[in-house]
């Protein structure tokens, strides 16, 4: 009995010395990097305040380098969208949805949009110029090409795309007269439209962005800790946060994001643009 | 003793606290020296970097004016509505983004054009957000906006506080809004390093112009500044500038300098001035300058701090630490050098209390004189005199010897040559002879024997002995031994004793000694027809003629009967024959009691060196008979 009773302390102990002071966390390359990391900042410093965590951002390309880091052990948690979730668990099961972010509706789900400046005309006689996010992102060729077929009758195949590695970018070369019609996340194309740019199809809602853990460098009384801790924030303090942040969190599962089927390998992990 | 060095060493620990003072004050001046010339250039390169963006400004707000189409959009915007406006929006993006990249590449970080009424139209460094009102918060907007003046300077924001560079916009009469061109730090910073390679630069920034003006969200942006909690600096997270020095060593030291002396630093940035801190760590020098930055509205907005080397700092160090050194040592060797004066002063002092203690109680006057002044006499000497102490003594008489009485039996003033010293002039008399006479407060003159003793150097131990009874009776015994009873003339008997003398004295230099034989004519007729008491009155008349005749040194002897001798000290035989000639005529001249006139013959004979003198007696005596022989009442050399 004595023995299990040292073994016991030993193991707490052990727990304690190797708990991690620093989460490595990368956040969704979205906007530009800099604005990507502002929006994090101000849960991160809760994180810090609560739990004594220090959280180093992670600086990533794209999605492709965030489940390199999953696997490697260099990125500890992530903010994802639903298909890099999906992507990512398929190649490492040890990435776990803790939290999704609240939309601007109050729900957890967002929606992909088509989007083109009003007084662009579509002219269906010639390849139309499409701004993509990235090949692993919802709102990217996946979503994109459903929307096109669905919505325009436009076939993606038969278009000029190009990946512009964010939704922001998507948008703003669009504005820019580089592309006709972009493809991205409904609240970030919301706030292009003071700009001249209207929404032209929208899909069916999609399960939220999340914070997803790496269940392999964290341990699981961190994770547990860190996710009760942000859905335990006051709403007068994340009412003061920006963007994603502002609106709270709910508990999120991998169940949630099972529903969503995805071919990976029809998704084309380059543009087709001269 | 004791009282004088501890006087002297409170003397120099006070000196030594006024040099090193004024040392220390030297080392602040000449190290504030090298900081101001620091300050300066750092000063006129933030300056020029920001006036040269001004002058880019400048020539990219030229160019926007000249875009038409810009300006017909902007004059649109101004009374669409708001779908319209979006569009319009959208359209100015797509007119200048590429002129943004341009100004991206020379560090422009917001491009930003407001309505006419101050609110945001476009930001092209964050286009979706637009529309806020700006005019409250930004000096430089409502001045561009309302009073059409172009403004910069550093300002806060809703995002980020920047260099700001804001220019109305007005076409075809009309006002249309502002455009803004802003730097980041960051850029500043780049610039400054390339222009002055430090090791940091960091923008503290007021918090009101920060923290306080960004958008709620945007506050985790900063974090608090080391210098004073009313300060901020742009978040590490955020900022390459912070993390850049975050990652320093040497900076992080120095910033914990600050930390450490946050109350200090605290003071000096309320007072929104320019100030450097100077600091030595791990014998390198540093310093940490803090540069003043005002806002549009001209307040104090900013704190930019610089962390560069400063090596003359330990040079200066080094330099003032040896003065310190040299001027304790000197300070030392002073003190040691008082102390071994003041123990001799007080040792000379003791000397000196025993010497006057022991010349008080001599019977004598006692002075120490360098012949001229006179530096110490005895009490006997005040008692002689009736003089109180030596400075009233001196106040009226500069020597002793001028209290000397002229009287030919001593020694005077009147023996001595010009220019000669009286102490000189007395050492070479034969001791008998250093006598000289004083008038007492008893109203007496006494009569002192003068001895000399070397005190030291110049300075002689000069007593005088009363010796006046002796001295009376010797002149007493004198004037029985050595003169003639009748005539009181120097006999024979003197003539003995003092010849060897007087021949010394006589033939030095260039003088000789001439021995004149001096008979009255017919002197056996005076006694004849008058009796021997007449002839002994005409030679009493005689020799007092004769002395009244001669001059001072001339020595008259009765030789015997009617017969003289004249000892004479002569330069010239022609000297001579005018004096003996003189002294002829003014006897043959003289009207003698009883006897009327009378006629004397007198023979001279020079003294040859070497030779016996009863040989020049002789040969004086020879010439005597040859006056006589010639007719009497004549002179003759030979």
């Amino acid at each position: 009995m004595k023995r299990i009773y040292l073994i016991a302390v030993i193991l707490v102990l052990w727990s304690h010395l190797v708990a991690k002071d620093n989460i490595n966390f990368a956040p969704l390359p979205l906007k530009e990097g800099v604005q990507n990391i502002e929006d994090f900042l101000p849960l991160m410093n809760y994180l810090k305040e609560k739990l004594g965590v220090e959280t180093q951002f992670v600086r990533i390309k794209d999605y492709a380098d965030i489940i390199k880091g999953f696997q490697n052990g260099s990125i500890d948690m992530a903010y994802l969208g639903p298909l890099p979730l999906i992507y990512l668990r398929k190649n490492y099961s040890y990435a776990q949805p803790i939290v999704a972010f609240k939309q601007a509706n109050g729900k957890c789900y967002y929606r992909c949009v088509l989007v083109k400046f009003k007084e662009d005309h579509i002219d269906r006689s010639k390849p139309i110029k499409i701004a993509l996010t990235q090949p692993l992102s919802t709102c990217g060729y996946y979503m994109t090409n459903i929307l096109l077929k669905e919505k325009l009758g436009i076939d993606i195949s038969k278009q000029q795309y190009s990946y512009t590695m964010s939704h922001s970018n998507a948008l703003l070369r669009t504005l820019e007269g580089k592309f006709i019609i972009a493809g991205a996340k409904d609240t970030i194309a919301k706030q292009f439209t003071t700009l001249g740019m209207e929404i032209i199809a929208q899909s069916k809602p999609l399960p939220g962005f999340s914070l997803v853990v790496n269940n392999k460098t964290l341990s699981k009384k961190e994770i547990d800790a860190i996710q009760k801790t942000l859905l335990n924030i006051p709403k007068d303090i994340y009412g003061q946060w920006k963007g994603i942040t502002s609106r709270g969190m709910v508990a999120s599962s991998v169940k949630e994001y099972e529903s969503l089927e995805v071919d990976f390998d029809a998704i084309p992990y380059e543009g087709n643009m001269p | 003793m004791k009282k004088y060095i501890i006087a002297s060493a409170i003397l120099l620990l006070i000196l030594a606290y006024f040099i090193s003072n004024f040392l220390s004050h030297a080392k602040e001046r000449d190290i504030q020296l090298l900081t101001n010339s620091s300050m300066e250039m750092i000063n006129t390169a933030y300056k020029s970097i920001f006036n040269t963006h001004k002058i880019s400004a400048q020539k990219d707000i030229y160019r926007l004016l000249k875009n038409r189409p810009l300006m017909k959009l902007l004059q649109k915007f101004k009374y669409a509505n708001d779908e319209y406006k979006s569009i319009i929006r959208g359209k100015i993006y797509r007119l200048l983004y590429e002129e943004y990249e341009q100004m991206k590449k020379f560090n422009i970080r917001q491009f930003q054009f407001h309505t006419h009424d101050g609110k945001s139209l476009l930001r092209f460094h964050n286009p979706p957000l637009n529309g806020d009102s700006l005019m409250d918060i930004r000096e430089s907007i409502r001045v561009a906006n309302t009073l059409n003046k172009r403004m910069s300077g550093l300002e806060g924001g809703r995002v980020y506080p920047g260099f700001r560079y804001v220019f109305p916009i007005n076409y075809d009469d009309e006002h249309l809004g502002s455009v803004e061109f802003s730097m980041a730090f960051e850029s500043i910073e780049k610039e400054l390093a390339a222009v002055l390679p430090n090791l940091g630069y960091q923008l503290n920034l007021s918090r009101e112009i920060s923290y306080d003006k960004v958008f709620p969200w945007h506050r985790n942006y900063f974090i608090s500044s080391m210098i004073s909690d009313k300060y901020c600096i742009e978040n590490p997270k955020i900022s390459s500038v912070t993390k850049k020095l975050q990652k320093s060593p040497i900076v992080y030291k120095l910033q914990l300098y600050i930390k450490n002396n946050i109350d200090t630093i605290g003071e000096q940035t309320e007072k929104g001035f320019n100030f450097t801190l100077p600091l030595t760590m791990n014998d390198s020098g540093y310093m940490i300058q803090f540069i003043a930055i005002k806002n549009t509205k001209n307040m104090q907005a900013a704190y930019l701090v610089a962390y560069s080397r400063f090596d003359q700092l330990i040079v200066i160090n080094q330099k003032y630490t040896t003065f310190h050194i040299l001027l304790y040592a000197t300070l030392l060797l002073i003190f040691l050098l008082m102390t071994i004066v003041i123990k001799q002063v007080h040792t000379l002092s003791l000397q000196k209390e025993n010497l006057q203690y022991l010349l008080n109680l001599q019977e004598q006057i006692v002075i120490l004189s360098s012949g001229e002044t006179l530096t110490y006499a005895n009490q006997k000497f005040f008692g002689f005199f009736g003089f109180p102490n030596l400075k009233s003594f001196i106040y009226k008489y500069q020597c002793i010897c001028e209290k000397f009485i002229h009287d030919d039996r001593f020694f005077h003033l009147g023996k001595i040559k010009d220019g000669e010293s009286w102490l000189s002039a007395i050492e070479l008399l034969p001791q008998v002879k250093r006598v000289v006479a004083m008038l007492g407060t008893d109203a007496k003159i006494h009569s002192f024997s003068v001895s000399i003793n070397i005190y030291k150097n110049d300075i002689y131990i000069i007593s005088f002995t009363d010796i006046s009874e002796t001295m009376t009776e010797q002149i007493k015994l004198e004037k029985k031994i050595l003169r003639d009873n009748l005539t009181n003339s120097y006999n024979r008997e003197y003539f003995e004793q003092n010849i060897d003398n007087i021949i010394t004295r006589y033939t030095q230099w260039n003088s000789h000694l001439a021995i004149g034989m001096l008979d009255i004519d017919l002197f056996k007729d005076v006694n004849d027809n008058y009796g021997h008491d007449v002839g002994d009155i005409v030679l009493i008349e005689l020799v007092s003629l004769i002395k009244k005749s001669s001059r001072e040194d001339d020595i008259l002897i009765r030789w015997g009967g009617e017969e003289f001798i004249l000892i004479v000290k002569i330069y010239s035989k022609d000297g001579l024959i005018a004096a003996s000639e003189h002294l002829r005529q003014v006897i043959e001249k003289h009207s003698f009691k009883r006897v009327e006139h009378i006629t004397c013959s007198i023979g001279y004979s020079l003294y040859k060196e070497g030779e016996d003198i009863v040989h020049t007696i002789k040969r004086a005596d020879e010439a005597l008979y040859m006056a006589k022989n010639s007719g009497r009442n004549r002179v003759v050399i030979t």
